[in-house]
């Protein structure tokens, strides 16, 4: 099997799993980082250790960090809470119909009770430009939300400009960073965004952990959406997992250190993989944006075949495809159907996207598996034969 | 078992589907295509009838789901050597049953009947000038 799906997640890398089993069992620090004695100081040290470490990978300060369970909670109290506690300023969201459905979910159920979403036009490749935003922000507008890195294409933001246009128009600026983290380098206070979210495990670090950027300076507010223990300042309730956070900030500073190196050898492994593809494929879309991608993900849709027979054939190479299935039907994507694809090729679309450990040899297995496939694939098509005659 | 979702027998039909292709030009199949909306399923099926009404041979395309590749695989290796008149009573619900398709996969039954009967009623067969250039 060739797994090339670290975008969807990745193993948990020996060091952080290391790490973390060292939070959990009687010789490590297991105990409650709320509790008033000296094993539950010693566990409150490692976290607040790791949210300054944190915050200084992401260029924020310890201050600004709300530890949750994941990216999807993060992005669901920068909307749901920082929604409830600016419904004064007005009810209005702006965001595209590219976001992660734990954007997209959220924002619906504002919807629902009584918000207005302003849906914001992407160009061709995905894209959201600052124009676009200026345009729809309005007198009324609490919040915008824009991803970093989309987690199907991987086209990156402007963040810095978004930023700039909601910060004249006095709108707060949440950002998805959950496919960014250990992948850009990150400028939360600098970049003057309000609040952005991470998740650990798409970086080698655990499922079940992430955060929330939330400014102090100037202060961003969000009412909570888990109330009881008051732990993160009351406004994320629940005992501090420690061995979660520490795998998370371990994660992210292994991540760190290599970032610029890994960063060129994904580069490589896309220009490779996408070569051996359209040298040996003729009609293959590219979906992404040349100017402006994370080189982690490469998104490409291939006429002339089935999606489902594609995904079918594909049976020993693991990659997301552009349908998301649920137990009884599949939507083909939602992101590339919004960037003008038909249905029938949205379907028939390929998510590859790679780790640090991902190979060479790796990538040209799965280029041939591909190439293979969607010739077979087109070889039994009528009409592609027709339209080849 | 195999590795994927699919039942044994549909996934073996779709993984190695005899009896894929088209037939000469100058062998004068008679073919029969059906086709969803849209034409994102389409399901062709060619005929050499002899003089005496049997199926002497079939070949099949199809662009659509493992189910539509793995129905038109079984068609042809099911309708070869039967007599044509016998065909016409082939039913999409026999289909179905043979190759225990979901309800939702249904359809790939239905459209192997009407591609079978339209290739049924070709007659005469179609003429080399029609057909798509050899690959």
């Amino acid at each position: 099997m060739i797994y090339l799906d670290h975008a969807a997640t990745t193993p948990v890398r020996e060091d952080v799993a290391q790490a973390m089993v060292l939070c959990m069992t009687e010789q490590g620090h297991f105990a409650n980082p709320g509790s008033d004695h000296v094993p539950g100081r010693q566990a409150a040290r490692i976290v607040e250790q790791a949210r300054e470490r944190f915050a200084a990978l992401i260029g924020a300060k310890a201050e600004d960090i709300i530890f949750t369970s994941g990216a999807t909670e993060a992005n669901n109290m920068a909307l749901l809470g920082g929604a409830a506690f600016y419904a004064n300023k007005g009810k209005r969201i702006a965001l595209a119909k590219t976001e992660h459905k734990s954007v997209l979910d959220p924002c619906r159920q504002l919807a629902s009770r009584g918000w207005s979403l302003d849906w914001l036009e992407t160009d061709g490749q995905g894209l959201i430009a600052p124009d676009t935003l200026n345009a729809a922000l309005r007198d009324d507008t609490c919040l915008a939300t824009c991803m970093l890195v989309n987690n199907e294409t991987g086209v990156v933001h402007n963040i810095p400009a978004l930023a700039r246009v909601c910060a004249e128009k006095q709108v707060l600026l949440h950002v998805d960073a959950a496919q960014a983290l250990g992948k850009l380098p990150l400028e939360a206070r600098r970049w003057d965004v309000a609040m952005m979210s991470f998740s650990a495990h798409k970086l080698g670090g655990p499922k079940g952990v992430g955060a929330l950027y939330l400014r102090r300076k100037p202060p961003v507010k969000v009412q909570p959406l888990i109330y009881g223990g008051g732990q993160e300042r009351g406004l994320r309730s629940g005992t501090l997992p420690v061995h979660q956070v520490v795998g998370l900030v371990r994660a992210a500073e292994l991540a760190e250190a290599e970032r610029e190196q890994v960063f060129r050898h994904f580069g490589r492994l896309r220009r490779r993989l996408l070569d051996q593809i359209v040298t040996a494929l003729p009609q293959v879309e590219v979906n992404g944006a040349d100017s402006a991608q994370s080189p982690h993900i490469l998104n490409l849709s291939f006429h002339g075949v089935d999606g489902e027979a594609l995904r079918a054939d594909l049976v020993d190479l693991a990659v997301s495809s552009g349908s998301a299935c649920t137990s009884d039907h599949a939507e083909s994507s939602y992101v590339l159907r919004a960037l003008g694809r038909k249905d029938s090729l949205a379907d028939a679309s390929l998510r590859f996207s790679f780790a640090a450990q991902t190979s060479a040899e790796q990538v040209d297995q799965a280029a041939q598996r591909v190439i293979a496939s969607v010739r077979r694939l087109r070889e039994l098509s009528p009409l592609w034969q027709e339209q080849a005659a | 078992m195999n590795a994927s979702v699919y039942p044994d027998k549909i996934w073996r039909l779709f993984r190695e589907p005899r009896r894929s292709g088209c037939f000469e030009p100058e062998q004068k199949a008679s073919r029969g295509r059906a086709q969803t909306p849209a034409s994102h399923a389409v399901l062709q099926l060619e005929l050499l009838v002899a003089e005496d009404g049997r199926i002497d041979d079939a070949l099949f395309q199809a662009l659509g789901c493992p189910y539509l590749i793995a129905t038109g695989a079984w068609l042809c290796a099911y309708v070869t050597g039967r007599r044509r008149d016998a065909m016409r009573e082939l039913e999409s619900r026999m289909i179905t049953e043979q190759l225990e398709l979901p309800a939702v996969k249904r359809y790939c039954a239905v459209m192997a009947v009407d591609a079978l009967n339209q290739a049924l009623d070709v007659k005469p067969a179609i003429e080399p000038a029609d057909e798509p250039a050899a690959k």
